[in-house]
């Protein structure tokens, strides 16, 4: 089920409020797992025995390396649990990609294929092994001890909210609310308010321009005009920000909405000066799992530079590829990872020398080329979109492709999308409670009501435009023949 | 620094309450309506309910988010508030993949017009020769039964008005499909008529299509019919002609037609409307459905074929290939036969020799719209076709 669907927001929603609220004590845990359950199986039955069996798995595997942890027998056990998550996420995620790249080898050699039924990737299978990870290094580590309520961990591992797309929760951040978790109506009313914020990152800006980056994209690269390659992969760093941004919010909205506080998963990344700070702002919960759980067991920049180096290009290669089972994805990784190296290499240094702008144009300019190797289907594509981008082909397609995009609605999406990413709503925000602490007396109630109307029109408002333009894409009218 | 706690209590509970509500104010509205229904105006079957199978589970939450989807309570009202909104906002098309909104109000269809008109969807050259191909078999074939064969063009509205198109609307191509096909068509002998410059020449005398529908209007359509019947007239100098002067035309007001409709729209729009009335009775009656074999899919089954018959049987039978373009044409042409058959068949024009042979017309016409040569390409692979039993009349 998609957050952004009528179905979740007005059928499963209001029924998972409602019962959330009317149950007492232990039955709200029961009720939500139960619920998250039901929200995963939506998006395909079988595959939520895929997920019952994760969470029974690692309950045992819980036990077994939580009853001496740090010993040599809990560290086998740990080894074969960790084994045991890598095992359900190569078959279901990578096996299709691993005997295709096999079966290249073997062509090659000229041995008969290995035959390939695809498989058909589980919904948020990356989330849940990460998290279902280090919730057996974590209590390996000691830092936290194994969870004994196999209800407790299972709606650790399938918490609706963050289920599908993060943000990866670290069982460490959550173990306690899993316990006991406050609810109240401050809390409610953040939440609301982030699943808004969220949703309308959603499906007004998100949508919108991956409208246009979809259309583009299909176009094939030597049909692409420079202007239109650039404008493509522009929308297309707005949509992918946007869109997984939202999702986050979104989750986090809903995770405060039943108590939660889910630790926050991006941080303005656009607004990086280094690719070293755009993945301390891009995706935190990702990076920071392979920092801990990767990048520091590798020996992280504690064994020598040349071990550095290597460590963090295994890094990148593997989250290249935890994004999605094809070389794409890893020559995307491995870019940001030749960056990472590069400025460590004596690059910062370089780049801090410089003026303030140019450290923004070279973060944004890598970020920007490394999303059209995330968005082409194949090699072949990212190349001749690059010659595209570049001005090196001569291409056919005239004015419509741009106007056609460049109307003033996407002109607004645009606008709209820039600021946001720059942070200046949040600034104007911070700037309006302050302007309103400064205030006394009479004025400061005028001020604050005055205030607080519009915010709540404005949250209703977005919500309502949302629900429209979520409705409206149902629509699938044919042509009508006058007869 | 009391108040401003109690009035951020109060927005917390108002937001909370608020939104609790808005969730549920759909599944009220479906057992309660507050706000008023409005029609659905997609032309198309919505989703039914899917049947809960223990034993297919899978496919159940896809087919069952459609069925909510389509039925959601309050999604037609959603969807014309987002085209006004678009619409009066922003001054543009609220589905820019569908329909355009040009000049003056004019709107024009996306689908294959707007490609044709660009030159985006040239066809391969052996296609080409395909179809001429193709039509110089069915041409033989027709001599061979003392048939005459007319392939007329019907014009897009965007080759008669493109004055009217947004300025972005760009040419790639100078030369269309449609030039391409109408020169290999004229090359190799076939009875081929234009009707692009036709209607050309004629657009100063009046309004030839509608703004807000991509059809040829009643006018637009009379001049087609013409241009059309003084050609076969060359062949069949008995046949009476229509011409203007026999009519009485009043404009009418009507709604926004069917781009408009297509935007869920038709209230908000108006269009003229040429009402032809004839100066005297015509004397073709519509007569009853031979009943040949309706393709499957065809979403328009009753328009599949439709005769009429003049009952002057000195006059030659017409069999009339056609799309929805055809249908404003036949008020006039049918005066000019002793029977005269209308074919619809699912944009494929195809020969179907089974009602060349029960119908036996001295005179075959295709009426083809510029845009639909895809359509035509379908055809030719499916020619000769129809498993009907030749039944004498």
């Amino acid at each position: 089920m998609l957050f952004s669907s009528p179905i979740f927001l007005f059928y499963f929603l209001p029924i998972v409020i409602i019962g959330y609220y009317l149950f007492r004590g232990n039955w709200r845990n029961v009720f939500l797992f139960i619920s998250s359950l039901v929200f995963f199986a939506w998006g395909g039955v079988s595959y939520s025995i895929l997920l019952i069996g994760s969470i029974v798995m690692n309950y045992f595997m819980g036990l077994l390396v939580g009853k001496n942890p740090g010993t040599k027998r809990s560290k086998n056990m740990l080894i074969i649990g960790v084994s045991l998550n890598l095992l359900l996420l190569v078959i279901f995620k990578y096996a299709n990609f691993i005997i295709e790249n096999l079966n290249f080898w073997l062509d090659f050699l000229k041995i008969p294929p290995i035959e390939n039924d695809s498989i058909i990737l589980p919904v948020g299978i990356s989330f849940y092994t990460f998290q279902s990870l280090s919730y057996l290094v974590d209590i390996y580590r000691k830092e936290t001890p194994m969870q004994k309520n196999i209800l407790r961990l299972g709606l650790y591992i399938s918490l609706f909210p963050q289920l599908i797309a993060g943000p990866i929760v670290r069982y460490i951040d959550i173990a306690a609310q899993l316990e006991k978790r406050e609810v109240s109506i401050e809390k409610f009313s953040y939440g609301v308010q982030r699943f808004i914020t969220g949703l309308a990152k959603k499906v007004l800006l998100a949508n919108s321009f991956g409208y246009v980056a979809d259309n583009i994209f299909t176009i094939i690269p030597s049909d692409l005009s420079s202007m239109s390659a650039w404008l493509g992969v522009i929308a297309y760093t707005f949509q992918i920000y946007f869109d997984f941004s939202g999702y986050s919010d979104m989750a986090i909205g809903l995770g405060s909405i039943f108590g939660f506080r889910i630790l926050e998963n991006f941080n303005f990344p656009y607004i990086s000066r280094s690719i070293k700070e755009f993945w301390r702002r891009w995706h935190i919960s990702l990076s920071t799992w392979f920092r801990d759980y990767l990048y520091i067991p590798l020996g992280g920049n504690r064994l020598g530079t040349r071990r550095t180096y290597i460590n963090l290009i295994i890094v990148f290669f593997l989250t290249g590829l935890w994004h999605g089972a094809s070389w794409n994805f890893v020559a995307w990784g491995l870019l940001h990872g030749f960056f990472l190296v590069l400025e460590r290499l004596g690059g910062d240094r370089l780049l801090q020398k410089l003026w303030k702008p140019f450290q923004h144009i070279y973060t944004l300019a890598v970020v920007v080329f490394a999303w059209v190797l995330f968005r082409a289907d194949d090699f072949q594509y990212a190349w001749g979109y690059y010659k595209a981008m570049l001005g090196l082909n001569d291409s056919h397609s005239g004015m419509y492709e741009i106007a056609k995009f460049m109307n003033p609605e996407f002109l607004v999406v645009l606008i709209i999308g820039t600021l946001a990413s720059v942070m200046v709503f949040k600034k104007l925000r911070i700037y309006i409670d302050g302007f309103l602490s400064d205030q006394h007396g009479g004025r400061l109630i005028a001020m604050q009501s005055t205030f607080t109307i519009l915010m709540i029109l404005f949250y209703f408002g977005l919500f309502v435009l949302c629900s429209i333009y979520l409705l409206s894409n149902t629509y699938n009218p044919f042509i009508y023949y006058r007869f | 620094m009391d108040s401003k706690i109690n009035i951020i209590k109060i927005r917390d509970v108002i937001i909370s309450i608020g939104f609790v509500l808005l969730v549920i104010f759909p599944a009220m509205q479906s057992i309660y309506p507050v706000v008023p229904e409005v029609e659905n105006t997609e032309n198309r079957k919505l989703a039914d309910e899917p049947v809960f199978d223990i034993n297919s589970l899978d496919p159940f939450p896809a087919q069952y988010e459609k069925y909510f989807n389509d039925h959601f309570s309050l999604r037609n009202q959603f969807i014309k508030l987002k085209s006004k909104l678009i619409i009066n906002a922003l001054q543009k098309s609220p589905m820019p993949d569908k329909v355009i909104f040009g000049k003056d109000g004019w709107m024009f269809l996306v689908k294959n017009e707007l490609a044709e008109y660009r030159g985006t969807n040239i066809m391969k050259q052996v296609d080409i020769e395909k179809v001429v191909k193709e039509f110089l078999r069915r041409e033989a074939y027709l001599n061979k039964r003392n048939t005459k064969l007319y392939i007329a063009i019907a014009p897009i509205k965007y080759s008669i008005y493109p004055e009217f198109l947004p300025s972005y609307v760009d040419k790639i191509n100078r030369k269309t499909r449609t030039d391409l096909i109408v020169k290999e068509l004229n090359d190799s002998g076939l009875n081929v008529l234009d009707l692009r410059p036709v209607l050309l020449k004629k657009k100063k005398n009046g309004l030839l299509y509608y703004k807000t529908d991509n059809h040829w209007n009643s006018l637009g359509a009379f001049y087609a019919y013409n241009a059309l019947i003084n050609r076969i007239k060359l062949d069949f100098p008995s046949i009476p002609v229509l011409s203007l002067q026999d009519f009485n035309i009043k404009t009418d007001v009507t709604n926004g037609r069917n781009l408009a409709k297509m935007l869920n729209m038709i209230d908000d729009f108006t269009d003229t409307e040429y009402v032809f009335e004839q100066k005297f009775p015509s004397k073709a009656i519509k007569v009853k459905k031979v009943g040949y074999p309706v393709p499957k899919s065809f979403p328009y089954k009753w328009e599949f074929e439709t005769e009429f018959e003049t009952g002057n049987d000195t006059l030659p039978n017409l069999l009339f290939i056609r799309d929805s373009f055809g249908k404003a044409i036949m008020p006039y042409i049918d005066q000019s036969f002793n029977r005269s058959v209308f074919i619809f068949d699912a944009w494929k024009y195809r020969s179907d020799e089974n009602i060349v042979e029960n119908e036996n017309p001295d005179v075959v016409v295709y009426l083809i719209l510029e845009s639909l040569w895809g359509g035509v390409l379908k055809g030719v692979d499916m020619s000769p076709v129809s498993s009907f039993k030749k039944n004498k009349k």
